[in-house]
């Protein structure tokens, strides 16, 4: 009973989609990166210096009024972790001298900074201690000031460099002393003129809507609302006991501060547990709930508000909210809205991203879908370069994101969710396959060429002789031409798998598009893949290996250089035409040869009518066959194993594969042909003995030589029969 | 034989004494200056979370000359810090000050240590007994109690947070000793027989003796068969004052588990319920003092009621409560 449990348990356990995490970190499928948008999220919610918070904003603002020489880290030392008597001691001493600039410069070049923040600090230590809940009146502070003396200082301070600074300290005092008024008219005398992005501003509205409170205004629920502060907002409008549901706080925050900064947060966490509340449903239909339902009606509701400055972002959020249940009908219709209402440039972006993916999964792919879809690639592909940062580079150059295709880039993610989750597999049912693998290619390749470098490490010898590890940037064709490295990209990636499984004319007819197109969606297509001739003849010339197309792999492996020949990440080191695994030295253009050879054998078989030698070569050509599937795979394969690394999880059981088995059918039928066809015993004594075959040879060609070797030879003939070494599918023809 | 056998074991117990006493005098000046300054006192708790005294009440301490309030300033507690979502040791149900001290009545603030945050301060008693001593004594300041003579500390410490206990007494007696002020403790009954944590006087508890949540229990307030197993005949090794319960209440159950602590004049709803009324009256009271008495001898520090609440405290005649103070 016990194991049942836990079997239902694992079982239930395995249903539950999740991001594996091997060594190569998360896996992705394309369809799985976010495309939700509504706010920069490595920006602050009021438009500040991007990707920092508050307190490294504040760094930055110093290092302004200071100098650029000075570190952020020096800064926040001195701001944030040095306490109060560090403080009194330093502004004690002016002579002292520190290692740390920003000290060092606040103690010798502008003690004025040194006044404030030791004001500042002072502020700070005595609003820690009474906010303390250990705290009771009339309990000694330890501070040299009072909070009023601190209050007064900071109002009288006109220097306007620190005013706003000063400013933000009375009011601190104030609002601690329950001095509320005075803080609601520093802020309408001299704050609220001040920009929306300045951080004393966004710290000093903090305190207004308590002090508004305070004071009885009705206008502080606005401010609670502006901050997102919902249970003030609920406090104050008599609902602090009221339970509500997350989407109704926000509907209640929409009500009084239709356009606060903190709404765009709110959706995205909103939007963002319903996709992962789909994710964890992936199994079962997902239904909209009374919540979702509700986010719905919000949006709608927001997005015909007058008062909402942001309109677009409503109608946005309400047509993706359709989209994650598929109704791509609605969702475009809701986009129609959205392109026209009112919004932000950063609103028209991901509107602009969600209207390709819409398009993709409802338009009809038909001529002019492809037109349209050509403008909003060339879109995305400004995107794409306009606003790839030093990480990005640095992470596509040396990170492992993009082999494991994790996210990491919003613009080369949707790229990428569009084309292979979409588009790519419609094109292919429309009959599209060539426009699918430029797609592909496309989604894969181009951020390589944007970023154009590779860092790698390299073994080199020191001036002493000793192996030592060298980290170069390389260029992406170095790398690829690389004799040293293992090629991590170009043979695991959705365009290679697409290529390799949609059979050898589509490969020919797309590299016969690459090389030939003249329409400028196939050009600007092609030039954005890798279309590296070396890389798709392998490719082509490979799977005609795999058909048996031996003259066109002749045609195709010829062509690739001897530069990037054994370039593939495989090789092979058994002998391919030998009846049992031989291992032989490297051979360089493994697979021309055997081609080669193979159509050699090919056409000398039908010329050929003597039967003991035409038998020979039939012989010959069913073991190169065959072996070309089985210990020397490499010839026909890039992969052997369904457990295969790389982006692509859904990999090809080779050996129950159809071509595997339709080549191990011919090579059967040749081997029983030629053991027909033999009018010389002892050809067919030699055959026979290739094949390891030796009761035969015992039983019917005992007179022959080979039949004398065999029976003066074994004891046992089965001892010798050798099958360990054969695959299951071909033993029964031994 | 049995007479053998009562020689042997008054040997062992002189024996005993001696040694006590021995040890305790090998303690030092502290405890000489507890013994010295040690003065009777009628006493009486508060332990409310609002001091506000009605007429009765203020008649109460004045016709009983109750000259010491014993208040309850702060419980100490476990509680998650809601911006942090950690638990953090707070000061909790903090006594408001309506009312004015009784004018010649001493105050001792308490402070009540609840064991989970006894737990929570292992390696930090120093810190925490900075904290406590620190608001105990703004308190005092700010509602105008008084010179403060005594402190005190109540904890239902146990074997495993003994030692975090005495560590934490430890700090606070030895930062009001340099303000010549002295430091009490609660003993429970089962905190008897064990060494005391350091501490200048102790006041023994002489309620809430029962188990109070079991059925068959008789009365969880007073009962001299729970009081008797824990009391033998001995020297507490500090100045031992006794409290006694002058309060009562009703314990509800439901099919005989315990529901709640529910007022006397509360009713049953259903037939399954039962309200156990429990008070201990001045008889049971009296017994108490006489056996403690006997066996730990007069209270050094005098005798406390628990506690100021005139409702309860009608309940008993002005002599059976002059009775009980008597020392």
């Amino acid at each position: 009973m016990k194991s049942i449990k836990y079997l239902l348990i694992s079982l239930l356990t395995l249903s539950i989609p999740c991001h594996t995490r091997a060594c190569w970190g998360s896996w992705y499928a394309p369809g799985e990166y976010y495309m939700y948008r509504v706010y920069d999220r490595n920006a602050s919610l009021d438009g500040g210096s991007s990707n920092l918070d508050l307190k490294s904003q504040n760094c930055v603002e110093w290092q302004k009024l200071t100098s650029h020489t000075i570190p952020l880290s020096d800064i926040y030392q001195v701001v944030y972790d040095m306490t109060l008597e560090e403080y009194e001691v330093m502004h004690n001493n002016p002579e002292q001298d520190y290692e740390n600039k920003f000290a060092q410069w606040i103690t010798k070049h502008d003690r004025s900074i040194l006044d404030f923040l030791l004001l500042a600090k002072t502020n700070e230590y005595i609003r820690f201690r009474i906010n303390s809940r250990w705290y009771y009146p009339s309990m000694k502070i330890g501070a040299r000031m009072t909070l009023d003396e601190v209050a007064e200082q900071a109002l009288a301070v006109t220097d306007k460099r620190l005013r706003n600074r000063y400013l933000l300290q009375a009011v601190r005092a104030l609002f601690t002393l329950g001095r509320y008024k005075e803080c609601i008219e520093i802020w309408e005398n001299e704050v609220l003129g001040l920009p929306d992005g300045n951080l004393m501003k966004r710290h000093i509205r903090d305190y207004i809507a308590g002090a508004l409170h305070h004071v009885g205004s009705p206008t502080s629920v606005e401010y609670f609302a502006e901050i997102g502060d919902v249970q003030s907002v609920l406090y104050c409008s008599g609902k602090e006991d009221v339970f509500l549901y997350p989407v109704e706080a926000l509907a209640l925050v929409c009500q009084y501060a239709p356009n606060s900064n903190y709404i765009p947060k709110a959706l995205y966490e909103m939007v963002h547990q319903i996709e992962m509340k789909i994710e964890s449903n992936y199994y079962t239909h997902f239904h909209y709930s009374y919540e979702e339902y509700e986010l719905y009606d919000l949006c709608l509701a927001m997005g015909q508000n007058p008062k909402t400055e942001n309109q677009a972002m409503w109608y946005y959020t309400a047509a993706y909210l359709s989209t994650l249940i598929d109704e791509v009908h609605q969702a475009s219709k809701l986009l129609d809205k959205a392109e026209v209402a009112r919004s932000t440039p950063f609103i028209d972006e991901s509107i602009a991203v969600l209207r390709m993916y819409v398009d993709a999964k409802r338009l009809p792919y038909n001529a002019a879908y492809e037109n349209k879809l050509y403008k909003q690639l060339q879109w995305l592909d400004k995107m794409i370069v306009n606003n790839i940062t030093d990480e990005v580079r640095t992470e596509v150059a040396s990170g492992y994101k993009l082999y494991s295709f994790e996210s990491f880039y919003y613009w080369n993610d949707m790229l990428r969710r569009i084309l292979l989750a979409e588009v790519c597999p419609r094109m292919i049912q429309a009959g599209k396959s060539v426009r699918a693998l430029q797609l592909a290619n496309m989604a894969d390749n181009y951020i390589y060429d944007v970023v154009g470098y590779k860092t790698e490490s390299f073994r080199e010898k020191d001036k002493d002789g000793n192996d030592t590890i060298v980290i170069k940037d390389i260029t992406i064709d170095e790398y690829r031409y690389s004799k040293d490295d293992f090629n991590f990209i170009d043979y695991s990636n959705h365009f290679f798998e697409t290529i390799d499984s949609l059979g050898v004319d589509i490969a020919i007819a797309y590299l016969d598009n690459v090389e030939h197109s003249t329409q400028p969606f196939d050009k600007y297509l092609n030039a954005r893949g890798y279309t590296n001739r070396d890389y798709l003849y392998d490719i082509v010339g490979t799977q005609c290996l795999r058909q048996m197309r031996y003259g066109e792999a002749v045609k195709y492996l010829g062509r690739v250089s001897t530069q990037y020949v054994n370039h593939s990440n495989i090789y092979i080191c058994y002998e391919p035409f030998a009846a049992a695994p031989k291992e032989t030295d490297y051979i360089e253009e493994f697979k021309y040869d055997f081609a080669r050879e193979m159509y050699s054998l090919e056409q000398s078989i039908q010329l050929t009518t003597e039967p003991n030698r035409k038998a020979q070569m039939m012989l010959k050509f069913a073991l190169g066959l065959r072996n070309s599937f089985n210990w020397c795979w490499g010839l026909t394969q890039y992969y052997r194993g369904s457990c295969y690394w790389g982006a692509v999880c859904d990999k090809r059981d080779w050996e129950n594969d159809h071509y595997t088995q339709a080549a191990i059918a011919r090579a059967n039928k040749m081997v029983d042909e030629a053991c027909k066809m033999t009018t010389d015993d002892e050809v067919a004594a030699s055959i026979h003995y290739e094949l390891c075959n030796f009761k035969t040879i015992a039983r019917q060609y005992s007179n022959t030589k080979i039949g004398q070797l065999v029976r003066g030879s074994c004891d046992n003939l089965d001892d010798y029969h050798a099958m360990s070494y054969v695959s299951k599918p071909f033993r029964r023809y031994y | 034989m049995k007479c053998v056998l009562r020689i042997f074991f008054a040997a062992v117990a002189t024996l005993l004494l001696v040694g006590c006493g021995n040890e305790c005098d090998r303690c030092g000046d502290a405890y000489a200056y507890a013994y010295d300054s040690v003065v009777r006192h009628n006493s009486i708790y508060h332990w409310r979370t609002t001091f506000a005294l009605d007429s009765a009440e203020r008649a109460f301490i004045e016709n009983h000359n109750i000259d010491r309030i014993y208040i309850r300033m702060f419980d100490v507690a476990l509680e998650q810090n809601y911006e942090t979502a950690s638990p953090e040791i707070v000061p909790i149900a903090t006594t408001r000050f309506v009312d004015t001290i009784p004018t010649n009545c001493e105050v001792v603030p308490v402070a009540y240590i609840t064991i989970d945050a006894l737990r929570a301060m292992q390696g930090e008693e120093a810190q925490y007994a900075h904290l406590i001593v620190e608001r105990m004594k703004a308190m005092c300041s700010y509602n105008n109690c008084g010179r403060i003579k005594e402190l005190q500390l109540d904890c239902d410490w146990t074997q495993t947070t003994r030692e975090s206990y005495a560590t934490l007494c430890s700090v606070v007696k030895d930062s009001l000793h340099k303000e010549d002020i002295a430091l009490s403790i609660t003993v429970r009954l089962h905190q008897l027989q064990e060494d005391p944590p350091p501490a200048n006087r102790a006041v023994l508890m002489l309620y809430n003796t029962g188990a109070l949540k079991v059925f068959e229990t008789h009365n969880s307030i007073l009962d001299i068969d729970d009081v008797k197993p824990y009391i033998k005949p001995m020297k507490y090794p500090i100045p031992l004052s006794y409290a006694y319960p002058f309060f009562g209440w009703g314990v509800k159950f439901k099919y005989e588990e315990f529901v709640a602590i529910v007022s006397a004049q509360d009713s049953i709803h259903s037939p399954e319920e039962h309200i156990r009324i429990e008070r201990a009256t001045y008889s049971e009271i009296a017994a108490v003092k006489e056996f403690v008495e006997g066996n730990l001898g007069k209270p050094q520090g005098g005798n406390i009621l628990y506690h100021l609440d005139n409702t309860q405290l009608k309940n008993y005649t002005n002599n059976e409560i002059d009775k009980i103070l008597t020392y």
